[in-house]
């Protein structure tokens, strides 16, 4: 990695002016896996003088700025009461607080990181993204959209929404990425499931959804049914960590129990 | 480019490149307590306090942190010795590689969360690793402390 300039800058408008002014150029979030991630950067572009490190709770919604850290958003009381506290959970199982006090919730964002996993709980939830100068869009068409990203995310905003929620990361141990991640999300309307590390990005079970949401009772035949729609319909994948096989053995059970702790907790 | 903080409490300025990292500028100015074991975000060893909460000072660029306070074991020296001594009494230490980054992480973990369960402590110092120990005495010890100073 190189990095040949280092800007911090003063509003919002002069970093996105400066990041399209040259594709070489890069803004920064919490840098935490830029070693691993950047070539040869022109100049690098540091957002945290710009006031986006704050979280602001209104009665309707949770307004996160891209610089909030992941152990800040971690131990903030509106994110731990959102689904019981399963957002809050999934962001204490990224690494150590040492690593959660630099990544950003912003950055963990626009990486679309595949091993990411905060991404399938926020999939979960009615969440948008705030670019400027000026887009917003969910979270999931974030992730679907390809290429670079040209505006700057600042902020993530997440509907307040009452409900329970279940998550798990699978991994060899708490410092390695995941083997697979399973999020579900209950509200009085309907149940949302993703996805994650499987190994590739985390996405929603929309078919397995769409029948679980259907049914007027839901029992242990169609608790079966819907993590059978979720290994028929999602792809899984093999790396050097576990097999496709193993993946889909693991979404199987925990989709299960995942959907029981939601229903009946 | 030149870059200002606070060292254990002095005022410092360090002419550093972009791209250096807040661990190669310890390093090269003869802070060597800070460890450098894997270099990539997971072990723990080169933990500091940035503003008084751990991070990793193997990702934290030197440039961003004009103005910030960093904090190694020498700017809490007595703290540390009285950890050590628990450390000591519990058999937890043995090569001695993770001490710095494990009590500047214990000294966090005091401010931050009061009276902590056996489970927020082990959540608190997962990421420091310790490749001899086995960690049962370390848990041991730094429950102690933490019992002993509340």
């Amino acid at each position: 990695m190189e990095i040949k300039n280092y800007h911090k800058a003063r509003s919002i408008d002069e970093a996105y002016q400066l990041l399209s002014s040259n594709p070489k150029n890069s803004v920064i979030g919490g840098g935490a896996w830029m070693k691993k991630s950047s070539p040869t950067i022109e100049t690098l572009i540091d957002l945290k003088d710009l006031k986006l490190d704050q979280i602001i709770e209104t009665e309707s919604l949770i307004e996160i700025g891209a610089m909030v850290t992941l152990h800040q958003l971690e131990t903030d009381q509106s994110i731990i009461k959102l689904g019981d506290g399963f957002v809050s959970q999934s962001l204490s199982e990224v690494l150590g607080v040492g690593f959660r006090n630099i990544a950003t919730i912003g950055g963990s964002i626009v990486g679309r990181y595949a091993f990411s996993d905060i991404i399938p709980t926020l999939l979960t939830l009615p969440v948008h993204l705030v670019f400027y100068p000026a887009k917003e869009m969910t979270l999931e068409a974030f992730l679907n959209a390809k290429g670079k990203v040209d505006d700057i995310l600042t902020h993530i905003v997440i509907k307040k929404i009452k409900g329970q929620g279940f998550f798990k990361k699978v991994a060899q141990s708490p410092l390695e990425f995941a083997i697979l991640n399973v999020a579900i999300f209950k509200d009085d309307q309907a149940y949302k499931i993703a996805i994650g590390s499987r190994p590739s990005g985390a996405i929603l079970a929309e078919e397995a959804m769409a029948y679980l949401n259907k049914q007027k009772v839901v029992n242990d035949e169609v608790v079966e049914q819907t993590a059978n729609i979720v290994l028929e319909t999602i792809k899984f994948g093999s790396n050097r960590v576990a097999s496709e096989d193993y993946r889909k053995a693991l979404a199987k059970a925990y989709v299960k129990r995942g959907i029981k702790e939601v229903t009946f907790k | 480019m030149k870059v200002a903080f606070i060292l254990n409490g002095r005022n410092r300025e360090f002419e550093v490149s972009p791209e250096e990292y807040l661990l190669e500028t310890l390093r090269s100015h003869h802070i060597t307590s800070v460890k450098n074991g894997c270099n990539e975000s997971t072990c723990g060893v080169c933990t500091v306090l940035l503003d008084g909460k751990p991070v990793l000072s193997c990702s934290v660029l030197t440039a961003r942190i004009e103005g910030q306070e960093v904090t190694t074991v020498e700017g809490i020296q007595k703290e540390v010795e009285h950890i050590s001594d628990y450390f000591g009494d519990e058999g937890a230490d043995q090569c001695g590689f993770c001490n710095s980054g494990l009590a500047l992480t214990i000294h966090a973990l005091k401010k931050e969360i009061k009276d902590p369960s056996e489970e927020d402590i082990k959540n608190y110092i997962v990421g420091n690793l310790c490749r001899c120990s086995g960690y049962q005495s370390q848990l041991k010890a730094i429950k102690r402390y933490l019992e002993d100073h509340k």
